[in-house]
């Protein structure tokens, strides 16, 4: 593990009695972009957070290029940018501004800084904006902005907390195509995201997280390989459909969704399956309207991977 | 400490740039201790004269506050203020640099209030350097205090009604309008124990040559005030990481 630019072992969180981090391990490697993929309040910003020194570590060791974020933690931030999930630069500064302020409070040189913010204005092409203030910048600019100002003292690592949240498609992209710029000019990224796609489309390797536990961790691929005989089936009875439980205890079955007539089924063995919806529709004198068999997506890999708590 | 004190100056600069114009700030710190001032000074003698010393403290009081409660409250309501947590800095200089946008900020205000009791009492001070001492001591120490009470608020929202529930009633007992040793006996402890007595009290000197307690134990009182104001607030943000 001997580039591993970010080290943690055990990261632990209490508020209280409530355990929001319990035990988290894992190393992200220099050079690529690590996802933290988990739904809403699975500890994935709690996580970065203690890593970046917002939060107090309860238990557990985290290293950042070999520095202890708790001993060394002045170290630690002049190595590493954050950009939250909110966009939360000075609002009544302009653009320039407060990249010039995050250069100075970095201990950027002056000439270097007014250098920097220069080609970082360039680079996420708000030029044309530099003397507005942040608070009249549309969502997608001030997203932009937020991660230039993360990067104006030269970070190695850079924390991206939900980076797209919010914003419309066409500025999601833009800021995917940024992330992936950035990756590949040398800049080691993690990347906090309940979006399974975002994860997908752009990470090297993803940990998934749910209720403070790392459930699976691995490459798209690996991740996908895993649940590769994962396959959905469904069907639309008529009249109506019978009782879900039924449904629910068949052997493979490892998800299962209904709305009226209709019926999702998440399984492993498809003949299997599929023998038992016959007796199934046969039992309860229901009659098969529609039915198909497809390989699961990535949406139900990832709700497979934290319901099922596989890895 | 070099750095410590380029991380507050950045600070202090950057809150000076955001805030000066807030509403708040403007009606609070500069407006109303002005209006304030003119009001009492407006009927001339022997008492505009001793008054005069101890509202050039009240402005500089409300201006340091008023700006130094601005910056906090907005940036905790805004989400902005963990930003400085952020950066690879001694953690004091967060209140070190809050605190010293407020002092530039009453230092603004002081000479403001200054012309407008020089313009209506023709009243110079008998020891300019003790004064210009006594204003910027008196911005340092206001300033941490604002920045104290600005962290202590829970509702940032109520912030000016929480700083005026404080400030307003030391108007009448910090021996601004009446002197200290007129308060009733009850009172007096109050009075010995609000900041601002001792500013408007080493004001009155630097301006009249005699005031109701020696410039040397106000001048400490002061100095060890707004130390431990600062001392405290960086307490209250380090225990503030949850």
């Amino acid at each position: 593990m001997t580039n591993c630019v970010c080290e943690v072992h055990g990261l632990t969180k209490f508020y209280g009695n409530f355990k929001a981090v319990d035990s988290v391990s894992f190393c992200v490697r220099e050079g690529e972009i690590f996802g933290f993929l988990g739904p809403n309040g699975a500890g994935k910003t709690t996580t970065v957070r203690m890593l970046t020194g917002l939060t107090r570590i309860s238990g557990g060791t985290a290293r950042i290029f070999g520095y202890d974020v708790v001993r060394d933690g002045r170290k630690v931030k002049g190595l590493i940018g954050l950009v939250p999930d909110t966009s939360n630069l000075y609002s009544e500064l302009t653009c320039w501004d407060n990249l010039i302020f995050h250069g100075e409070m970095h201990g950027v040189p002056r000439r270097l800084r007014a250098e920097r913010a220069e080609e970082l204005l360039e680079l996420f092409d708000l030029r044309r904006f530099r003397n507005v203030k942040f608070r009249n910048l549309s969502k997608g600019l001030k997203r932009r902005l937020t991660i230039a100002a993360a990067l104006m003292h030269g970070p190695k690592l850079l924390f991206l907390d939900e980076p797209t949240l919010g914003l419309d498609v066409l500025s999601r992209r833009r800021v995917w195509g940024l992330i992936r710029k950035l990756n590949r000019e040398g800049l080691t990224i993690f990347l906090t995201t309940h979006n399974i796609y975002e994860a997908f489309e752009l990470c090297d390797r993803i940990a998934v997280i749910n209720k403070g536990r790392i459930v699976a961790i691995g490459t798209p691929a690996e991740l996908r390989s895993r649940f590769s005989a994962t396959r959905v089936i469904e069907v639309s009875f008529s009249p109506s459909r019978g009782p879900l439980r039924e449904l629910a205890v068949m052997d493979g079955v490892m998800g299962l969704e209904g709305s009226g007539g209709r019926v999702k089924l998440i399984v492993q063995d498809s003949l299997a399956a599929l023998e038992a919806l016959t007796n199934y529709a046969r039992r309860h004198g229901l009659s098969v309207e529609s039915i198909s068999l497809r390989g699961a997506d990535a949406e139900e890999v990832f709700l497979n991977i934290i319901g099922g708590g596989s890895g | 400490m070099r750095s410590l004190l380029m991380h507050a100056y950045y600070i202090a600069k950057k809150d000076l740039k955001e805030y000066y114009m807030k509403p708040g700030t403007i009606s609070w710190g500069l407006l109303f201790p002005v209006v304030f001032t003119a009001a009492f000074l407006i009927k001339r003698g022997v008492y505009s004269a001793w008054v005069a010393p101890g509202l050039l403290a009240l402005s500089v009081f409300f201006s340091s506050t008023s700006m130094t409660g601005s910056s906090i409250v907005f940036e905790r309501r805004f989400g902005s203020f963990e930003r400085l947590l952020l950066f690879p800095m001694r953690l004091i200089a967060v209140a070190l640099g809050k605190s010293l946008g407020g002092t530039l900020f009453g230092l603004i205000s002081s000479v403001i209030s200054m012309t407008v009791i020089y313009l209506m009492t023709g009243a110079t001070p008998t020891h300019p350097g003790l004064l210009a001492a006594t204003v910027i001591l008196t911005a340092v120490q206001a300033s941490a205090f604002g920045a104290l009470l600005a962290f202590l608020v829970r509702d940032p929202s109520n912030i000016m009604t929480t700083f005026n529930l404080v400030r307003l009633p030391m108007i009448f007992l910090s021996g601004i309008i009446v002197p200290v040793t007129q308060l009733p006996l009850v009172l007096k402890p109050v009075a010995y124990a609000l900041p601002l007595t001792y500013s408007a009290e080493l004001m009155r000197y630097a301006y009249l040559g005699q005031s109701g307690m020696p410039p040397a134990l106000s001048a400490t009182v002061i100095v060890l005030q707004a130390v431990a104001f600062l001392l405290l607030t960086d307490y209250i943000i380090r225990k503030s990481i949850p």
